[in-house]
């Protein structure tokens, strides 16, 4: 029996979700250098973060909120804009409220729906605070 | 007729293969993987009070120094040095908090209750920052040279999900906004089981980050507990995404259990996955690792939650602590 068969035949049996990884649900996960979330994920939000001057925003904090109710679980990682100011959140299918929080910025949220097995991209345009450090605690040594 | 039989054969086969090339369809979900692929056994947990198993605590040396931060191996930069300046000479105790403004999104429940703290003394001093390419996250040291955080803070989860880049990891005990005065260390190993990394299942949704260094020698590490937690206060700190990079807390209490899951009603915030859930006991005994905000139905809906300390997950932790 030929291997292109085998796998035929284990797919039949099977379904497709393990023809997805050949290595079945059990696989070892290794080799932790290199890959990174949006390389892994078919599904979620990605975009750019930038302010009114065009320039990149790094380091802002990506927040999402499910918005349909029983809604997934939403790990309470904070999503961070890198170079260039991209970010990329992996999320499941459904309607999310995306804000965005930069220090010397003011927030920025919208409401998006992320189709399965697709990307959605959506861009933000941080105005400035001019509150200074608006997001900055305020410490009162007690 | 026989081309049908060597048919079905093979089909037959192929379900044979099938049944001997999948063990872990019934590994336990807490069976460990690793980024590098680390084997590491559960440890056996030292018997605790009552039907409990602990770990204690460790607060580090009551003087912390620079040269005592180089030795465990630590990074440190100009900045860092005058910042750990600046903090060894604020007055012992040093933990100012302030409550922030009411008015917040998210999993702030009712008005917003978070404190900052000060990183100068030990707790607060050994819980850390974590961040990666694209993310951060909150830890806590749970031993020298071990961090114990989310899974989801290691690895995306999930068929389709990796190993965050662990090359890219930095882990800053007792960060205080722009500067790091215990510096920082590099990741060496990422571990989180089966049940996040294969399933996303946000009840084993826990890990940890083996570090390049020793730093818990230095800001000490938290205790550990199985004790069900039934009305446990529950203080929750870590490094909230809508703050820059400086350290808050809530506090609370254990409002409803599930097997594996604790709830509570602690102000978080996205950043805050991987903090620890933990309350004063002769010393901080953490019993919950806080992932998740609110979502989904039931309790999940109404109230924070994260993964409890059950015997599985505690012995996992500590065998990760224990690992070379």
């Amino acid at each position: 029996m030929r291997p292109f068969q085998l796998s035929l035949c284990l797919c039949l049996i099977i379904g497709t979700g393990w023809c997805a990884h050949p290595s079945g649900p059990d696989r070892p996960v290794s080799g932790g250098s290199g890959s990174s979330t949006a390389q892994q994920h078919t599904e979620g939000v990605a975009g750019q973060i930038t302010n009114e001057d065009g320039s990149a925003v790094e380091g802002a904090s990506v927040l999402a909120a499910p918005l349909d109710p029983g809604g997934p679980a939403i790990p309470e990682i904070a999503i961070v804009s890198y170079a260039m100011g991209r970010y990329q959140w992996p999320l499941r299918a459904g309607r999310y409220s995306i804000t965005v929080v930069a220090d010397g910025y003011q927030r920025g949220s919208k409401e998006v729906a992320v189709k399965a097995a697709e990307i959605t991209t959506l861009d933000f345009v941080l105005a400035r605070d001019r509150r200074t450090h608006a997001l900055s605690p305020t410490i009162r040594e007690l | 007729m026989k081309h049908v039989y060597s048919r079905l054969g093979s089909v037959f086969g192929a379900i044979a293969l099938l049944a001997t090339a999948t063990p872990a369809f019934s590994q336990s979900p807490h069976t460990v993987v690793s980024n590098d692929g680390t084997e590491v056994a559960p440890a056996e947990a030292s018997p605790g009070t009552g039907s409990a198993t602990s770990s204690a605590p460790s607060p580090g040396p009551s003087r912390v120094t620079e040269q005592a931060l180089v030795t465990e191996g630590v990074f440190l930069d100009a900045e860092s040095r005058a910042e750990f300046q600046r903090l060894a000479a604020l007055p012992d105790g040093g933990e100012y908090g302030v409550r922030t403004r009411p008015g917040a999104i998210e999993t702030i429940i009712g008005p917003d209750t978070r404190e900052r703290l000060y990183t100068i003394n030990y707790p607060t001093r050994a819980k850390v920052l974590i961040t990666f390419t694209g993310g951060r996250c909150s830890g806590v040291m749970i031993g020298p040279n071990t961090v114990a955080t989310a899974g989801h803070c290691v690895h995306t989860g999930g068929p389709g999900g990796a190993f965050r880049p662990v090359a890219s990891f930095r882990i800053y005990p007792g960060r205080d906004g722009a500067a790091s005065p215990y510096g920082f260390c590099t990741a060496r190993t990422l571990f989180t089981v089966v049940g996040w990394a294969g399933a996303s299942n946000e009840e084993f949704d826990y890990g940890a980050v083996k570090l390049n260094c020793n730093v818990g020698n230095v800001v000490g590490w938290f205790g550990m507990t199985t004790a069900n937690p039934t009305l446990f206060p529950t203080v929750v700190g870590g490094y909230p995404g809508d703050k820059p990079l400086t350290q808050w807390q809530g506090s609370d209490r254990v409002r409803a259990l599930s097997v594996r899951q604790a709830f509570y009603r602690n102000d978080t915030f996205g950043g805050m996955s991987g903090s620890a859930v933990w309350y004063d006991i002769a010393g901080p005994y953490m019993f919950g690792i806080h992932a998740y905000g609110l979502h989904g139905a039931g309790n999940h809906a109404v109230f924070n939650h994260g993964v409890r300390l059950i015997a599985a997950v505690f012995n996992n932790l500590l065998a990760w602590r224990n690992a070379p």
